[in-house]
């Protein structure tokens, strides 16, 4: 499945679940926010979401800051 | 008394009157050794698409390791109210901490707030429940507007964001102090402990410090400087500053003892 992920193309091979997504990247989503075509995806959502060819997704993670 | 000195932000009571930013730090050790050694127990944080080549997504690991410590996301990279609004609503997914920092800075030049775009957020994120302690120019009449629409505190800046330039505003900080119900938090420009001491001794609540200390040549010694200058200034407010006089006043008796003798 063909994705934008975080500006970059990204060829998805799981069942579109965001944890299958986050362990592609290498990435716990208890540290990422996710957002899937401009909408956030509460927590409480997360599990039972699955996304579709050509979706836009976004992980936001928290960074060094002042 | 200085022994059991907290402060309150929206119910929160924090034992520390340093805040601290986590950016610019050479590495994230330092970092960590730096927060422990300031005592602080509120840290800033900004948000950042995930980079798997950059480790990005391990910031939480090194704060989560440091007890009792808070997290207080920003809005950095925000230009206008919307996106700000945004950035805040995605870090609550990220963090159960009610606390957000809001900054609007549209020109990278000089990274002054944008005050009507911040008062907008402020505005909307207050309602939806968020601690909002808008980072904002140095304007008591902008701070008195900010407290009534429900922020938690106000952060009126020192000097621009990372020059170091120190305590510029410090006669209108001294305003907001006057009238503010709320947290009033120095944040931004400060450069060396004095100038945070500075900030508390004219009844600042905090400061929130990140260059300061993070490109000082020993963060982890500069932020024990600063712990100890928040205490300090803290501690000289509740002793209550002596009045400035119009001229001298002698400390020592003028009697006039060495005077010559009277003849006979």
């Amino acid at each position: 499945m063909n994705l934008t992920v975080n500006g970059a193309p990204h060829i998805h091979e799981g069942d579109g679940s965001l944890v299958r997504l986050a362990a592609e990247l290498g990435i716990s989503l208890d540290r990422a926010a996710v957002v899937v075509n401009e909408k956030i995806v509460p927590r409480t959502d997360r599990d039972a979401f699955r996304l579709a060819a050509g979706d836009k997704v976004e992980l936001i993670v928290f960074a060094a800051g002042g | 008394m200085i022994a059991n000195d907290t402060f309150t932000i929206g119910g929160h009571v924090l034992e520390s009157r340093l805040l601290l930013g986590t950016g610019k730090f050479a590495d994230r050790d330092t970092m960590a050794r730096a927060i422990e050694a300031s005592g602080t127990r509120l840290v800033t944080v900004a948000l950042r698409r995930f980079n798997p080549n950059d480790g990005s997504g391990d910031l939480l690991g090194p704060l989560s390791r440091i007890p009792g410590l808070r997290i207080m996301p920003n809005t950095s990279g925000a230009r206008t109210a919307d996106e700000a609004i945004r950035i805040a609503q995605i870090a609550r997914e990220l963090t159960d901490s009610p606390f957000i920092k809001l900054e609007i800075h549209p020109n990278p030049l000089h990274l002054m707030p944008d005050p009507i775009e911040t008062f907008e957020a402020a505005r909307v994120l207050a309602r939806d429940g968020f601690l909002v302690l808008p980072y904002m120019p140095a304007d008591p009449v902008l701070a008195k507007r900010l407290e009534d629409v429900g922020c938690a505190a106000v952060m009126p800046l020192g000097s621009a964001i990372g020059s170091g330039q120190g305590l510029r505003t410090s006669e209108l900080i001294r305003l907001i102090v006057e009238s503010s119900r709320i947290p009033v938090i120095v944040d931004a420009g400060l450069r060396s402990p004095s100038e945070a001491a500075a900030a508390l001794e004219m009844g600042c609540d905090a400061v929130l410090v990140n260059s300061a200390i993070a490109a000082a040549e020993q963060p982890v010694e500069m932020a024990r400087a600063f712990a100890e200058a928040v205490r300090a200034g803290r501690r000289a407010r509740l002793a209550g500053l002596m009045p400035v006089g119009a001229s001298a006043s002698p400390t020592s008796p003028l009697t006039s003892f060495l005077a010559a003798p009277e003849p006979g």
